[in-house]
């Protein structure tokens, strides 16, 4: 559950971020035919309509409704003594408090005076069904479809404002858990957390691979758990809208070696990414990270309402995390590293922080 | 109440009620799913037949002769799901309805013998691939899970204590390290480790300050100053039962007035806590806390936007006996739990916060916690 800090930084983000999404969507959704573009967000789904309007719901739902024209109206499943915080904290025309977006929905649709009855809705595969089958359901007989393509050829490349806050999100994970695990001993993973909320993360979750000697599989740390004598943190970090994960793996018996050759793998394989169309760059740099044997890696980033999602194809310019699998004769060893990938072809792509 | 003293016989007696439901039916299996979300607000089906909070999308299987299965996604959650749940079997996958689809398969399991509950709570994709599956030919029977566990064990009793008493070492700590000067989100991110520290698992904090609260919302940059009133809702989870606290502290000296004012939310809570035994209705609840305000000239303040409700169920077991609204004809029983907050904004004040975790006993709704909200002050 969201619990960190909510706020709007206009130094960071100013309004004319949000416009110049907004509008990306509506030239997009004007070429494609459509009179409205629905986008949902809950707690663990705000990704797009913080994009489009820095709006995080910290409990319940909302749907964001965009015209062809003017700023995008919210219906917020919310009290109205929280209205006003909204606009505050958001970039929306209108904000709805109702207990039944679906009615808020088709009265506004009703009322918008549409150019074109289709209606296109993001990832709608999970949206919850009353709110389609209120659309469905209208008088209007609205043509509904998916416009998650749609969304994720506006959201990508990063502009210059998410890669600066991808950086900054990523700062804050990589200097917590430098300072985290002293001669050996077992992390204090509260202090982790709360040095990376201090530093003024809207929010962070810790997930842990507790036995790298065992497995190496993340598991969600809401407990204190036995750490094995190799083991791996990593930190899923979100500073004004934009999401990164950040990990590192932990050897008791020490494991600088280890550190250097991944190290230098980092420094030999990610530059030559160029705009992600390719990553055979990642197995072919597989000798740098040489003692240890290169076993894959997952690429994750943002096209839709998931914060982070698995992307086997990036797009172009896109901020997006590379979570690595390495071995060696005792065990494996992970790093997750946030990279930016170039715009185009001829660019290079770069960690979003040195070390 | 159920009366169990571990967690393997709350979920495995919750499964055996269930399997009584299907005989009752004449129905051979319950399909309950959930997805990996665990609200502070919501049940998590898998979670109360199972004791397990799986990472992704989960399902549990409870046949007619009480026998079940626990169905986890991802695949790779396999061994700490089935080391974790109380089912007699433990499947995983990357696909639920795949999973299922199997599971079915192999124990020869007719939709139409088949009972379901919580599809409606998947995404419209997944609701209609399971809808599909089962050929439109299950029965329905959405809210079962919610409705018996609408009664707390004395084991999930014992953990809403615990995680009460986190709450209450939150709230200590908020009042010994808030001072003018600090930000909301520095306050709340040290709040909200400190309680993971002494082991909550989970947490839902809202705290916010201002000279003249409107509402409670999320911590921002905002620096606290000297006559700010802080408004806090502490929400820790301990092992799948979250507890909440509302409380309200003044930076440095209380206006005047305000205990007084402060006490008709006190009087409200003690008028709410003594009406609320077995067999009253929740509505006559909300109706007798609202009593208090209309007796002090503030009856056109309960309503919204002043108020939303007195009170709300939390999960992950079942957020039954649902709102402390006036519009809510549930009766209450022994063992249901929940928060009673006659949280109210009046207009010398603003926003004030007062609540506390509650069960209901044939003496009243008794709080989990172990002192009650008061006017509090941190002194500068």
């Amino acid at each position: 559950m969201r619990r960190g800090l909510l706020n709007w930084s206009k130094e960071e983000l100013p309004e004319s971020v949000f416009d110049g999404r907004v509008a990306r969507l509506q030239g997009a959704m004007v070429d494609a035919g459509l009179g409205a573009v629905l986008v949902y967000t809950n707690f663990p789904r705000p990704a797009a309509v913080s994009y489009l309007t820095h709006f995080v719901p910290y409990w319940n739902q909302c749907l964001l409704v965009v015209l062809p024209e003017g700023a995008p109206e919210l219906i917020v499943s919310l009290s109205k003594r929280v209205a006003g915080w909204i606009m505050e904290t958001s970039h929306v025309g209108e904000v709805i408090c109702t207990p039944n977006i679906g009615l808020e929905l088709t009265s506004l649709l009703a009322g918008a005076g549409l150019a074109s009855n289709k209606i296109g809705i993001v990832e709608m595969d999970k949206i919850p069904r009353p709110i389609i089958q209120a659309v469905l359901d209208a008088d209007a007989g609205y043509d509904v479809s998916d416009a998650s393509t749609l969304f994720a050829g506006v959201r990508n490349p990063a502009d210059e404002a998410e890669v600066a806050l991808s950086a900054k999100a990523t700062k804050m994970a990589a200097d917590a858990l430098a300072g985290a695990i002293e001669d050996g001993g077992d992390p204090d993973l509260a202090a982790i957390e709360r040095d990376v909320r201090l530093a003024g993360a809207e929010d962070v979750f810790m997930d842990i691979a507790p036995d790298l000697t065992r497995d190496a599989n993340y598991i969600r740390a809401d407990k204190p758990m036995e750490l094995g004598a190799r083991y791996a943190i990593r930190l899923s970090v979100v500073y004004n809208g934009s999401w990164i994960r950040y990990g590192r793996s932990f050897d008791r018996a020490g494991g600088a070696e280890a550190d250097a050759a991944i190290a230098d793998y980092l420094a030999a394989a990610i530059p030559p990414l160029d705009d992600g169309a390719d990553l055979v760059h990642l197995g072919v740099h597989a000798n740098a990270a040489t003692p240890l044997q290169w076993e894959g890696v997952v690429v994750e980033g943002c096209i839709g309402c998931s914060p982070l999602q698995i992307l086997p194809m990036p797009p172009a310019g896109a901020v997006i995390t590379l979570g690595f699998s390495f071995r060696d004769k005792i065990g494996h060893w992970l790093a997750d590293e946030p990279v930016k990938l170039a715009d185009f072809p001829g660019k290079r792509a770069a960690r979003l922080v040195k070390g | 109440m159920i009366q169990a003293t571990d967690k393997m016989e709350t979920s495995a007696l919750r499964r055996q009620v269930a399997a009584q439901r299907l005989q009752e039916e004449g129905l051979d299996a319950l399909l309950a799913v959930a997805s990996g979300f665990h609200s502070f607000l919501e049940p998590n089906l898998a979670f109360v037949l199972s004791d397990f909070k799986a990472i992704g999308d989960a399902a549990v299987i409870v046949r007619r002769d009480g026998s079940s299965t626990l169905i986890v996604t991802p695949g790779w959650d396999i061994e700490r799901a089935a080391g974790g749940s109380t089912t007699d079997q433990t499947l995983a996958g990357d696909d639920l309805i795949d999973c299922i689809a199997d599971c079915l398969s192999r124990d020869g399991i007719n939709p139409s013998s088949m009972a379901t509950d919580g599809i409606g709570l998947l995404g419209h994709a997944m609701s209609a691939r399971l809808e599909d599956l089962l050929a439109g030919k299950a029965k329905p029977l959405d809210n079962l899970i919610r409705s018996l566990a609408r009664c707390r064990s004395e084991t999930e009793i014992a953990r809403a204590e615990k995680a009460t008493w986190i709450a209450e070492r939150g709230y200590e700590r908020l009042l010994e390290i808030a001072r003018p000067g600090m930000r909301e989100f520095e306050l709340a991110a040290d709040i909200y480790c400190h309680m993971k520290e002494i082991g909550g698992d989970d947490n839902f904090l809202l705290m916010s300050a201002s000279q003249h609260n409107l509402g409670v919302r999320a911590a921002g940059e905002r620096m606290l100053e000297k006559g700010d009133i802080i408004l806090a809702e502490i929400t820790p989870s301990f092992e799948g039962q979250f507890a909440q606290l509302c409380r309200t502290v003044v930076i440095g000296e209380k206006p005047d007035g305000y205990d007084e004012t402060y006490a008709i939310l006190q009087r409200a809570m003690q008028a709410g806590q003594a009406a609320a035994v077995p067999g009253v209705r929740m509505s006559e609840v909300a109706e007798i806390i609202n009593g208090p305000f209309r007796d002090a000239g503030y009856g056109d303040y309960c309503r919204p936007p002043y108020m939303r409700v007195r009170g709300h169920g939390l999960g992950l077991t079942s957020n039954l006996p649902g709102d402390v609204a006036v519009t809510n004809d549930i009766e209450l029983e022994e063992g249901m739990v929940f928060v009673m907050h006659p949280n109210q904004y009046l207009p010398e004040t603003g926003y004030l916060m007062c609540g506390e975790p509650v069960v209901i006993t044939p003496d009243g709704a008794r709080a989990l916690s172990s002192s009650r909200a008061e006017p509090d002050a941190v002194p500068i």
